[in-house]
């Protein structure tokens, strides 16, 4: 099939976690671009335009929360799907990044299959 | 009475308590395939034993329930809520009836007028299925295929829709039953499908009547076919001209190959019951995934936060549940998904879209009658179902192993007890060898025997402790019912969550929980938790929790009993307090600090609730508590946030068996105070007891406590006069929560005894609560200081 891959930018500051999910993504078939910080991430966010995001909470600078937030703030109310994903698996996590603005909650490490799940969900990729 | 119906009483109670539970947990996981096993075992051995004893209302009461749980089990019944609620029915007033037959040998009168509606209703869901079925039997063809047609995926409908009728050509649906016994006449139904020419889609299902896979016969056909076919009506009949009677055919028009109708909406979701998904190749965990993801996107549109950015969660959230929709290739609920996006958007409320997701969620959780695709997996479950149910018995087995009557473990611990109280007197008569007789040899043997038999008596007592030990979920498991109903009936959504449960306490201790905690946890529902609306209003999660803990904690048991309602309000207790009385004066009002001001709940007589609602009575709950719980030798803590929640700790003693007691001395006379409220003891000079306004106090670490002569208190001998310099022994005694010194003349040993509750004449004494008796004969009287303030 000749379409277009799908976009999908992720945010984390971790270079292990990055290079977990641009693995995996990228062997599902999507295009991934990386972030390593909220305001990087803000700034790719805006830029361009991304099928999905994938953020972490606990990033340097501006956390999660916030660009999350920021994002949907923005003139254009970015109606892009956010997965947020931390290590803390606290419920008030999930609910925290509910109302900043993510759609999904993930609990890292998050297992392959799930996130291929989630991802294909999202970006309605028919597998 | 009968030892038999005794048995089955006993039986039963037990067997209802069980079911309970299962019931409860069958609501919260409908799919559990072992707990409906449990229930329906449970009700079938109940049926059967009621059969035995010839109690045919009971009988046939279970008769019908146990067929709705078959049902449930054969999935022939689809599993509602309102199931659980009958059954739920069913266990009370069967509980109900056993009660009475407990006390009277036998059945209430209007036992059969109690259980006629409830049978009524059972049997409502029993013959249900077979009307449906009979009903879709009989119904033309025509409304059957056009309800299969949606199954086919849009892109070949549309396909078909665009070029077929174009054409010319005619598009047949076709629908075939084979007769179950075919295959012994020699026919083929594959075979026969696969003859049809210009076949575009096809597709097999069980039919209705299939059994279970465990007994499915290899012999006989279960399957029907369906499919859609560019052919001619001709070439259909000839093809199947021996079995017309079990085949539909129906002519199609472009009409009913329609695409994305909002009529066709509800149909269309039919796409996603379980066993559609499955057909169109999403495997269970895939299913899994989906619904955990329909389920967050859920909770997060429910999840309160800035108005500002609403919109954008919940077009996100649209964008999210259309790429679903296309990835699981169902494009006809688009529109309505669309039109509930701009809904929401427009009203800036996420209602609309969160009730698609629920929306969807059903179904997703619908159960249909077997499909083949159900089955295949199935066919691995009846070996393994069975290896549980062994595993399951050969558990219960371990945990009970002996039903004893109680009254017997209650003689042998009374006998266990004078044994204590006779090894006691070991060492006194030890000592009056030597001292008396002056045999220094036999007072040194008596000694080692001594030794000897406490340590076996001690392993006695402790292990007579054990067999008395029950562990707390004996009394918390049924407040999985109270929350349940309590919330259904207030409109408030509660969660209740018990931690520690088998933490184990004496048996009498654990009854004696079982009414304080209730009065707390129906305080927490009724006054605690919030109704789901203020909850929402107030940022907090719509579900409300309580939560019990039960721990060990230095030889004592705690339990807490934990909400996150509303908390308890200060300033409205402490105007309470004052109105009631409670309080002398304004000032005093005043002065109270917020956290001693919430404590007033306990006193007697105090109620904030205005109006008395049935359920949690006249408030005067928490003071009921405090007696009942310092009744067993607990405490009672309250601590309460405003706004965030309450949490009432209990501390019990781990038995009741024997106490430690210290013995003091007045008028040389021996009396006995419980170890567990002594503070601390010490001497003080003379000079450093106060006089205020005619009482005496003292003080110690900046407190100020009120000093009691027990000489005075007792109406023993007054103190002598004493100089200067000399010393008072003090006793300091937590009662009520308030430090008190008790002044005696002299510290002695302190002892392990039993108590024994006082009889006769002296049981009117308010002064003692209980007598032991010491090892050396004589009887030690227990203090009742509660009594003597």
């Amino acid at each position: 099939m000749n379409k277009l891959k799908k976009r999908i930018l992720v945010v984390d500051d971790s270079a292990t976690i990055r290079l977990y999910l641009h693995g995996l993504l990228t062997k599902w078939g999507y295009d991934v671009v990386e972030a390593t910080t909220g305001y990087e991430g803000m700034e790719k966010a805006l830029k361009s335009i991304y099928d999905l995001i994938v953020a972490d909470i606990n990033m340097p600078t501006m956390n999660g929360y916030f660009m999350v937030t920021a994002l949907r703030k923005e003139p254009g109310q970015l109606s892009t799907p956010i997965i947020m994903s931390s290590t803390e698996s606290k419920e008030s996590d999930a609910a925290h990044a509910y109302a900043a603005g993510a759609n999904l909650f993930l609990v890292k490490p998050v297992h392959p299959t799930l996130l291929k799940q989630y991802v294909d969900f999202t970006i309605g990729e028919v597998a | 009475m009968n030892s038999l119906l005794n048995e089955f009483i006993a039986e039963a109670r037990e067997l209802l308590d069980d079911t309970n539970v299962n019931l409860l947990a069958l609501e919260k996981d409908p799919d559990d395939v072992e707990i409906i096993n449990t229930s329906f075992r449970a009700m079938h051995t109940l049926k059967g034993d009621s059969g035995l004893v010839g109690l045919p209302e009971i009988t046939r009461l279970l008769h019908a329930a146990e067929d709705v749980l078959d049902g449930v089990r054969q999935k022939t019944i689809v599993f509602r809520r309102e199931i659980i609620d009958i059954l739920l029915q069913v266990v009370d007033c069967v509980g109900g009836w056993i009660d009475h037959l407990d006390e009277s040998e036998l059945l209430p009168k209007n036992a059969a007028e109690q259980a006629a509606p409830l049978i009524t209703r059972l049997r409502g869901f029993t013959t249900d299925v077979e009307i449906t079925v009979a009903v879709t039997a009989v119904a033309a063809a025509a409304p059957e295929i056009c309800k299969w047609i949606d199954e086919v995926p849009a892109d070949i409908r549309s396909e078909l829709r665009d070029t077929t009728f174009k054409t010319g050509e005619k598009l047949f649906a076709i629908a075939y039953h084979p007769e179950e016994d075919c295959f012994f006449r020699g026919e083929d139904p594959l075979f026969l499908m696969q003859q049809i020419k210009g076949t575009r889609w096809r597709s097999a299902f069980t039919e209705a009547n299939t059994p279970p896979a465990n007994e499915l016969d290899p012999f006989r056909c279960h399957l029907g076919f369906k499919t859609l076919s560019v052919t001619t009506r001709e070439e259909i009949s000839e093809l199947f001209r021996y079995v017309l009677s079990q085949v539909q055919i129906v002519e199609l028009t472009s009409d009913s190959l329609h695409v994305g109708h909002d009529s066709q909406a509800d149909q269309s979701k039919d796409l996603l019951t379980p066993s559609a998904l499955i057909e169109r190749g999403l495997s269970i965990e895939q299913q899994t995934g989906l619904k955990q993801l329909l389920r967050q996107l859920e909770s997060s549109l429910k999840t309160p936060g800035e108005r500002e950015i609403l919109p954008a969660r919940i077009r996100s959230t649209g964008v999210i549940l259309l790429n679903c929709l296309s990835h699981l290739r169902v494009s006809s609920l688009t529109s309505t998904i669309q039109e509930a996006v701009d809904k929401a958007v427009e009203e800036v409320d996420a209602g609309p879209l969160s009730e698609q997701i629920s929306d969807l969620l059903t179904t997703l959780n619908r159960d249909e009658p077997l499909r083949i695709s159900d089955i295949a997996p199935d066919m691995t479950t009846p070996p393994s179902a069975q290896v549980n149910e062994i595993s399951v018995r050969q558990k219960s087995n371990e945990i009970r192993v002996l039903k004893v009557d109680q009254v017997r473990i209650d003689k042998l611990m009374n006998l266990i007890g004078e044994m204590v109280v006779a090894k006691n007197s070991l060492p006194y008569l030890a000592e009056r060898a030597q001292v008396v007789f002056g045999v220094r040899d036999l007072s040194r043997e008596i000694k080692e025997h001594y030794s000897v038999i406490n340590r076996i008596t001690q392993d006695l007592q402790d292990a007579m402790m054990e067999v008395r030990m029950l562990p707390v979920s004996h009394v918390l498991q049924r407040f999985h019912r109270l929350v349940r109903d309590m919330g259904q009936k207030l409109n408030k959504d509660i969660e209740l969550i018990l931690e520690g449960e088998e933490t184990e306490l004496d048996k009498n201790i654990v009854e004696a929980l079982g009414d304080p905690l209730m009065h707390i946890v129906r305080n927490s529902l009724d006054h605690g938790v919030e109704t789901t609306k203020d909850r929402v209003a107030a940022g907090k999660s719509a579900k409300g929790t309580i939560r019990i803990k039960a721990s060990q904690e230095n030889g004592r048991a705690l339990i807490v009993v934990s909400d996150d309602g509303k908390g308890i309000d200060p300033d409205r207790v402490k105007r309470k307090a004052f109105e009631r009385n409670l309080l002398a004066s304004e000032e005093e009002m005043n002065a109270l600090s917020d956290a001693d001001a919430v404590q007033l709940v306990f006193r007697a007589g105090f109620s904030t609730v205005d109006t008395v609602t049935d359920l949690s009575g006249r408030g005067v709950g928490m003071d009921v508590v405090r007696t009942a719980v310092e009744q067993v030798g607990g405490t009672v803590q309250l601590q309460s946030d405003k706004g965030k929640g309450t949490k009432v700790m209990l501390s019990l003693p781990m038995t009741m068996t024997s106490t430690r007691a210290m013995i003091v001395k007045s008028d040389s006379q021996e009396f006995g105070v419980p170890l567990d409220i002594i503070v601390e003891t010490f001497r003080v000079p003379v000079e450093s007891i106060f006089r205020i306004k005619h009482k005496e106090v003292l003080v110690r670490r900046d407190c100020t406590m009120p000093v009691i002569r027990l000489r005075s208190m007792l109406n023993l001998q007054p103190e002598p006069e004493v100089a200067e310099g000399h010393e008072y022994a003090i006793l300091i005694a937590r009662i009520f929560n308030e430090n008190v010194a008790l002044l005696v003349d002299d510290f002695a040993d302190i002892v392990e005894v039993i108590e024994k509750p006082m009889e006769g004449v002296i049981s009117e004494s308010k002064a003692f609560t209980s007598m032991a008796i010491l090892g050396n004969g004589t009887i030690l009287l227990m203090l009742n200081l509660e009594g003597l303030i």
